[in-house]
């Protein structure tokens, strides 16, 4: 791990400012045009969830509720869970349940962008809502401009996502696609995977996490949406050798 | 659905988002590098854990394919060639099989 800051190799946090390691910048991200490139794909894979979300939304709502879910909610994971429940014809207790569940894994991402993400609690809080997988990724590994990575991708990310939303409402359909979204979320991961490792024993974690998750998520599906934290913070707990 | 309930659970997955990103003390070194050390296990785990469907076992072997065509380009470390590379396997799987 190298701590060059600004001011070259010589100017070392103290020990008890411990700053995140910074990216090396992996392509796709260097400058705001680089920013863009990377975030378009993206943008276009959430607008495809948002119209299929919209177009499924379609038999259990009205538009301006499915329109105002995307809107106020703004969550692909927690929406599509909960028009499987509303399919099954499960009680508000089961959706609120899930959505405890299924948002658990924002504390984490939130804890760990904590020290990324400069400003006050009011402008923390802003930034807050755009606080999404993607935008995460995006942000985690631009480094130390993760304030401006988590505003800018997140507006383009929640605009793609309720215009999605919005044409599926409408009747808008991409059937030839539409198998294709259930590969978007774990090619996603991957690549966010991707840009996110640093170093060997980065991948080696990885590696065990997902060994871990497919092994406990396969043996215990009742904690099938909290498996990912667990099987994650397990892994990243011991301390490499010479750290 | 109601707006009622869509209320609560905006305000849910709202909560959840601020309350580390906001209402987070700061915390100690330890935890920011064990924190720190966290994002690619969660996002591999994440990966693992959309190809399991709880109760049946794997996903199509078309969304299997997908994702081996992302891993084979994720030492390029770019997400838009993982998510072309990922896609691009995704409709050759389809041809071939």
């Amino acid at each position: 791990m190298t701590n060059n800051g600004p001011n070259g190799p010589a100017c070392h946090p103290r020990p008890d400012e411990y700053e995140p390691t910074p990216s090396s910048a992996p392509l796709g991200l260097r400058g705001q045009g680089g920013l863009l490139v990377a975030a378009a794909p993206l943008a276009g894979a959430i607008g495809v969830f948002g119209l299929i979300f919209g177009a499924a939304a379609d038999v259990q709502m009205d538009i301006v509720l499915a329109v105002g879910m995307s809107a106020f909610i703004f969550s692909g994971t927690l929406q599509f869970a909960i028009l499987g429940l509303l399919a099954s014809s499960a009680g508000v207790a089961a959706i609120v349940l899930t959505a405890l569940a299924l948002n658990t894994r924002h504390l984490v991402l939130g804890a760990v962008l904590r020290p990324r993400v400069e400003g006050s609690p009011m402008r923390r809080a802003f930034l807050a809502w755009f606080l999404l997988d993607e935008s995460f990724g995006l942000a985690v590994a631009s480094g130390r401009r993760a304030t401006f990575v988590l505003f800018a991708s997140g507006i383009v990310f929640f605009t793609a996502w309720v215009l999605g939303t919005l044409l599926g409402a409408l009747g808008a359909r991409l059937v030839e696609v539409e198998g294709l979204a259930a590969a978007l979320f774990p090619v996603l991961f991957v690549g966010l995977t991707a840009i996110t490792v640093r170093r060997r024993d980065g991948v080696i974690r990885a590696l065990a996490a997902a060994a871990l998750v497919l092994v406990a998520g396969s043996a215990v599906p009742e904690l099938h949406a909290f498996v990912p934290i667990i099987a994650s913070l397990a892994v990243a707990l011991p301390e490499r050798r010479g750290a | 659905m109601s707006w009622e309930l869509i209320a609560v659970l905006a305000a849910i997955t709202y909560g959840s988002r601020i309350a580390a990103l906001v209402l987070l003390p700061s915390m100690p070194r330890d935890i920011r590098r064990v924190l720190d050390r966290m994002p690619p296990a969660l996002f591999a785990g994440l990966a693992a854990h959309s190809l399991v469907i709880p109760g049946v076992g794997l996903v199509e072997t078309p969304v299997l394919a997908a994702t081996a065509g992302a891993i084979v380009v994720s030492p390029l470390r770019s997400l838009p060639i993982c998510l072309l590379a990922g896609i691009a396997a995704y409709f050759v799987w389809g041809m071939i099989a």
